[in-house]
């Protein structure tokens, strides 16, 4: 709150700066440079008279509407200074749209729109040139943390998280992570790659004798939970534990007196012997096992072990749970000799459909009374839920298949001490997989000689190798995307684009068939790179790139920012959020992997659903815990994302709706366009005078209008977010609009989403709005996915010589019907994909 | 109409910095060294100390707050221990983080040094003031801080075990094992420990070497970045030989048997002292200037039932909390006679001219007056006489000064330049 203001304060001042070296930066740039007398004359003759019919009115020394001031620009666009560069390229994006001149003045004929477009088109592409050349950008890209996290999980074959201590990303002015000019490194987190480094490599590497497991069998749950918390019912004679709704659980205590098990790292088994009672039609229950410690007090830290698990009724089956002990939560060992301190496991049913009844306290037994309970729960099966029925539950720690484990020989194969190449053999397969390209000897020999300097350290060949190996996760290539200069040629080397294609499509380093291709020279073949994008998407590890491209497009992360307000939404639980940002999520996801068309993005005939969230929205058709397309009537206007609940929620304030940030979303997400910021000096603020509170939100912005400050850009802005007004800020439908006065009384006014477009359509609402964006603004829309989708896939911002590119895949994305594979495969296929 | 580049950059730095510097209540201070201004002079420390569940609003005498304010205040019960004390502390009432006032009755010892929030999904916490002094004179003794508590590790969000939090706002585990602690501070460097950052020296080494080598092959409009890599390397290589020289000095020498190791919270008065002895020994060797300790989280504990062992109560100390009777007065009286324990050993212990107490900057307190209720904290401000500090007085401020106030004047008076702390409208003169 506060330090937001600092920073907005900040920044602020380092515009006036940057503004006032632009100046003086301009100023120098015009004085060195005489333009030629060609552009001085094309200017004059042709330029020059159209600026002064069309656009000098309301852009000179008198009025300068939206702060711009053509008539000083420097025309000599070539050697203009960047500010000019920026101010023409403004003035293009707005004429070739046809937003300037604005609809009520006088408009260009369409040869003098054609004669600018194409001159300003020209110069500034040339001045592009002639500042960057036909250089490259930034292309070194640090790993994004979850590219980082994956990348050490492939590269060593473990499931663990290594993302402790590492910064979240800073977005691109376009909303995306992977943007190798914003990626940074600072020495605090240099040393946290450095720990989990260490920490990656420990993790498979084994030293010693093969452990004994401890192995415990579990028939029942252990005892009570501190205060008494429910836990779950026990047939006695049938010996079978009953777990029947979500709040429930069956709880088994590993004891404390079990020496020296902890803290040794290595896998960890629990195998569940369960079935399930479901009745008629419904869903199988979700089975979701947690280890966690004691800590003697009510916190008991517990993590997900293994992944959630349908239960399936019948036939007793086996259920196995398998994890690294080092990942959970465990008290600190007091002393050396004090090694552990006890575990529990817990064992839950998540099955929800929204309609799991709130667990009921009854009348103590005189059994209850005899193990001391405060409290006794109604255990008993509620109907329409399904119950998982737990037969037995073994632990088994340290879990070995093979010793040494199959990583660790993956990872240090048949190399042994006396062996001295074959320690170089290891490295140099590491460090190839590492780096992603072929290394040479003399690199090998480097990393080679740390082990020969450190190895004295050491008691044994393997910890030496620990360290070394960790060495290679802390080296630039591993960190970094990186691609080499060679000399004028600016084609990417097979391994160069197996790993941008591989962070691009799967935000990890690539497998081995990409690392084949590339090694045989054959994955700059047009053929086979287009089968290996098929063949990438097919691989489920594409699901990374829905996520991330998806999330990061849409703005999704934002989500989690917005605190919905409890007096406007009782019954709103935080975890709808995240069925909000699935929804959205297997939305992209269905359309991707179903190649429907990427208009169903603006409208389409169905939705992602599941039980809960089908509740939320008042929406019949959805069974089941997980996502699935549901046929929506044309009446609930739910089709696209538009209309999603995360849409609407992260563009509204968590009480009501936000016209204006829900245009700006739609303007920019949907159409491209970046509505610019207020003035510095504008009053941004509603009037919250009493009388003017009592309006609609609507009527506010027609009042907001009315300063002439406000006026120019709202006008464009507004009347797209009142199309929304139907939804509230949890993304509900609603007729009217809650004002709460205070927690016993609300008013109420009355949805009015009815708006004239600029352009002069009247829009009735969001149906309607998505019919006309459907109908007019295809292209823009095609066009804005394209520079999305680019931007993501090369990790930098778009320049102007990338428009002809955009220009030429657009055409292609819009003859393929639309379809996001056919876009993906164009844009890895095309010139710009395959250079630096 | 677009938006112009130099907007979008302002936009993105925003939008980029936003995770980092938001957390980073002021950059400013952290960097200044602090080191030439205290030549010749004894260092300075800081300690924070944390009673959970606030404290007896009863209107009588085992209420906490006095009635009187100024100079002359009178003594209540529950303060009654401190009054030889007197002259070395500030009993300060009025003050809280505005941050806190909405968020759980039970959750604010999260931001008690911080000020930050956290509420549902809202989690927002940042840097600790012991932190921030902590980056200021961290490499001047062998350890940056010592955070310690009666429960170990970091609990969950809204029920913390440790009162310090990191840059980026994430929780620092507390130390609650005596022998541990005592170890850490005063045992043998393990081989493990010496080895680990002599090897990170080579490693290091290797990396930068083989960086060079390919930075040659790298485009020109990837120097700047590369370049950004080396640096921060080569200043991680600084700080792993700044740890290495620490390595190679002796630890402070302290007879084991100056303290009773094997105490535990059974018995909860000589615990206690013993946490303080921790914190007193390490400030007294100069080998750690911050020190947080959390007297208890705010969750059913082993230390719940203190009031029970002690005789002073029947009920646990949350249950004394929400009942508010004499009792809870009664028990605020024995963690004040604990703290002029801890007040008096560093009163006692001569620095120079001066006494370790006149060097140490000491804030004892809660962040609910009662139970649940998140504002006008009760708070001792004791110490740092040396520093400025004036004491002696009931010091009531008016109706919800922000505590980050007295933060600013506390860093200030550490030798950290500090202008503000998140909500901070000022400096704290009234104890100047």
């Amino acid at each position: 709150m506060k330090g937001q203001h600092r920073i907005q304060k900040l920044s602020s001042k380092l515009v006036k700066v940057l503004i006032i070296l632009s100046f003086f930066f301009s100023n120098f740039f015009l004085s060195a440079k005489e333009p030629s007398a060609k552009n001085h004359q094309t200017f004059e003759q042709k330029i020059k008279p159209i600026l002064n019919k069309y656009c000098y009115n309301c852009h000179d020394e008198d009025v300068q509407k939206g702060d711009l001031r053509l008539d000083t620009l420097n025309f000599d666009i070539i050697n203009a200074s960047n500010r000019d560069i920026e101010s023409w390229h403004d003035a293009l994006n707005n004429i070739q749209r046809g937003d300037m001149p604005p609809e009520k003045k006088a408009q260009p004929t369409r040869e003098e729109r054609g004669i600018l477009v194409a001159w300003l088109r020209e110069q500034l592409e040339a001045a592009e040139k002639k500042r960057h050349g036909d250089a490259p950008q930034v292309t070194l890209k640090r790993l994004t943390r979850y590219e980082y996290n994956n990348t050490l999980q492939d590269l060593l074959g473990v499931k663990m998280d290594f993302t402790e201590g590492l910064p979240p990303e800073g977005l691109s002015e376009e909303g995306f992570k992977n943007n190798g000019q914003v990626l940074s490194i600072s020495p605090i987190q240099y040393e946290y790659y450095l720990k989990l480094a260490r920490k990656a490599v420990q993790s498979v590497i084994f030293t010693g004798e093969r452990p004994e497991p401890v192995k415990l069998t579990f028939e029942k749950s252990s005892g009570l939970n501190f205060h008494n918390q429910p836990v779950s019912r026990y047939d006695p004679e049938k010996k079978l534990t009953y777990i029947s709704a979500k709040h429930f659980k069956m709880l088994c205590q590993i004891p404390d007196q079990l020496t020296h098990l902890y803290p040794y790292k290595g896998w960890v088994r629990v195998r569940v012997k369960a079935s399930a009672t479901v009745s008629e039609g419904a869903d199988y229950p979700a089975m979701q096992l947690t280890l966690g410690c004691k800590t003697g007090g009510e916190v008991e830290p517990e993590k997900q072990l293994g992944e959630i698990c349908k239960v399936s009724p019948g036939e007793f089956k086996t259920y196995d749970f398998v994890g690294r002990m080092e990942e959970f939560p465990s008290n600190e060992p007091a002393a050396e000799d004090e090694r552990f301190s006890g575990m529990i496991i817990k064992i839950r049913n998540l099955f929800d459909n929204g309609k799991v009844p709130q667990v009921k306290s009854v009348k103590l037994t005189k059994e209850d009374r005899a193990l001391k309970k405060k409290k006794s729960y109604d255990y008993s099966a509620v109907p329409g839920i399904p119950e998982i029925i737990v037969k037995s539950v073994e632990f088994e720690f340290p879990f070995v298949e093979t010793w040494p484990p199959a990583t660790h020989k993956k990872l240090l194969g048949s190399s042994s001490e006396e062996d001295l190449l074959s320690i170089q053999t290891v490295l140099k397969e590491f460090m190839e997989r590492a780096f992603r390209r072929p290394v040479e000897l003399e690199e090998v020999k480097r990393f080679f000689g740390l082990y020969e300097k450190i190895r004295p350290n050491f008691k044994s060949y393997e910890e030496a190798m620990t360290e070394v190996l960790a060495t290679v996760l802390i080296s630039p290539e591993f960190l970094y995307q990186t691609t080499f200069d060679t000399k004028g040629n600016t084609a990417l080397t097979g391994h160069e684009l197996a790993t941008r294609l591989s962070y691009f499509l799967w935000s990890t380093m690539p497998d081995s068939e990409l690392f084949d291709l590339a090694k045989q020279g054959k994955l700059r073949d047009e053929k086979t790179l287009r089968q290996q994008v098929k063949r990438m998407i097919e691989n489920k590890r594409s699901w990374q790139f829905v996520t991330h491209f998806g999330s990061q497009w849409l703005g999704l992360g934002k989500i989690d920012q917005v605190a919905i307000n409890p007096l406007y939404y009782p019954d709103f639980k935080d975890e709808i959020k995240e069925d909000l940002k699935q929804e959205t999520l297997s939305f992209i996801g269905e359309i991707f992997y179903k190649d429907m068309s990427c208009l169903n993005i603006i409208d389409s005939d169905f939705t992602m659903l599941n039980t809960r969230l089908g509740n939320h929205y008042n929406i019949k058709g959805a069974e089941g815990m997980e996502f699935k397309a549901v046929k929506l009537d044309g009446e609930l206007q739910r089709g696209g994302v538009l209309s999603h609940g995360s849409i609407l929620m992260i563009n509204s304030d968590g009480e009501d709706s936000h016209p204006v940030k829900r245009a700006v979303w739609m303007l920019d997400s949907i159409l491209g366009i970046h509505p610019p910021n207020p003035p510095a000096d504008v009053d941004t603020a509603l009037d919250s005078s009493p009388n003017v509170v009592k309006l609609s939100l609507k009527q506010q912005l027609e009042l907001h209008r009315k300063k002439e400050a406000c006026n120019d850009c709202h006008r464009k802005i507004d009347p797209w977010g009142i199309a929304f007004e139907n939804f509230d800020a949890v993304g509900r439908w609603r007729e009217k609009v809650r004002r709460v006065v205070n927690k016993k009384k609300s008013n109420y006014i009355a949805v009015d989403s009815s708006s004239t477009l600029p352009g002069g359509k009247k829009n009735s609402g969001l149906q309607d709005l998505k019919n006309y964006l459907l109908k007019n603004k295809k292209d823009q829309f095609a066009q804005s996915l394209v520079r999305k989708l680019m931007t993501y896939a090369l990790g930098r911002s778009l320049k102007i010589t990338d428009q002809d590119m955009v220009e030429e895949l657009s055409g292609k994305f819009k003859r393929s019907d639309y379809k996001l594979s056919a876009l993906i495969e164009e844009i890895v296929v095309s010139k710009t994909f395959l250079s630096r | 109409m677009a938006e112009k580049s130099w907007h979008l950059k302002r936009r993105s730095f925003l939008k980029g910095a936003a995770g980092v510097a938001l957390s980073l209540p002021f950059l400013d201070c952290m960097a200044k060294d602090v080191k030439a201004k205290h030549a010749g002079k004894a260092p300075r420390r800081f300690a924070s100390i944390y009673l959970p569940y606030g404290v007896c609003m009863q209107k009588n005498e085992w209420g906490w707050y006095p009635s009187d304010t100024g100079k002359n205040y009178t003594f209540t019960q529950p303060l009654m221990p401190l009054k030889p004390l007197k002259d070395d502390m500030t009993v300060i009432s009025g003050m809280s983080h505005k941050s806190g006032w909405t968020m759980g009755g039970h959750d604010t010892a999260d931001i008690f040094l911080t000020a930050g929030f956290i509420k549902g999904n809202k989690i927002n916490n940042s840097i600790s003031i012991d932190q921030v002094y902590a980056h200021a004179v961290g490499t001047q003794t062998r350890f940056r801080s010592l955070v310690i508590s009666t429960v170990a590790g970091v609990g969950k969000v809204g029920r913390t075990f440790t009162l310090s939090y990191n840059r980026m706002g994430a929780p620092i585990p507390a130390q609650n094992h005596p022998k541990l602690i005592f170890d850490r501070l005063f045992g043998k460097v393990t081989v493990a420990e010496k080895s680990n950052l002599y090897n990170s020296s080579s490693m290091l080494d290797t990396v930068l070497e083989h960086a060079r080598s390919t930075r040659h092959r790298l485009g020109k409009s990837d120097l700047a970045k590369f370049d950004e890599y080396l640096s921060t390397v080569r200043d991680t290589e600084k700080q792993i030989q700044r740890s290495q020289q620490w390595l190679d000095k002796p630890k402070a020498k302290i007879d084991e048997n100056a303290v009773d190791l094997t105490i535990n919270e059974k018995n909860p008065r000589e615990f206690y002292r013993l946490l303080y002895d921790l914190i007193f020994l390490s400030f007294q060797t100069d080998s750690t200037r911050a020190a947080t300790c959390l007297l208890g989280p705010m969750i059913t504990s082993a230390m719940e039932t203190v009031p029970k062992i002690l005789g002073i109560s029947t009920r646990t100390h949350h249950d004394l909390a929400h009942k508010d009777t004499i009792e809870h007065g009664k028990y605020n009286q024995f963690h004040s006679n604990e703290l002029a324990y801890f007040l008096n050993r560093l009163k006692s212990t001569q620095e120079g001219e001066t006494s370790l107490l006149d060097n140490t900057i000491v804030l004892y307190g809660s962040s609910n007056s009662k139970t649940h209720n998140n504002r006008n904290y009760p708070l001792v401000l004791a110490g740092g006489k040396e520093m400025g500090l004036r004491h002696g007085q009931h010091l009531k401020m008016p109706g919800n000064t922000p505590l980050t106030n007295l933060f600013v004047t506390t860093l200030n008076r550490l030798n950290v330049p500090a202008k503000s702390f998140m909500d901070s409208t000022g400096e704290l003169t009234e104890i100047l």
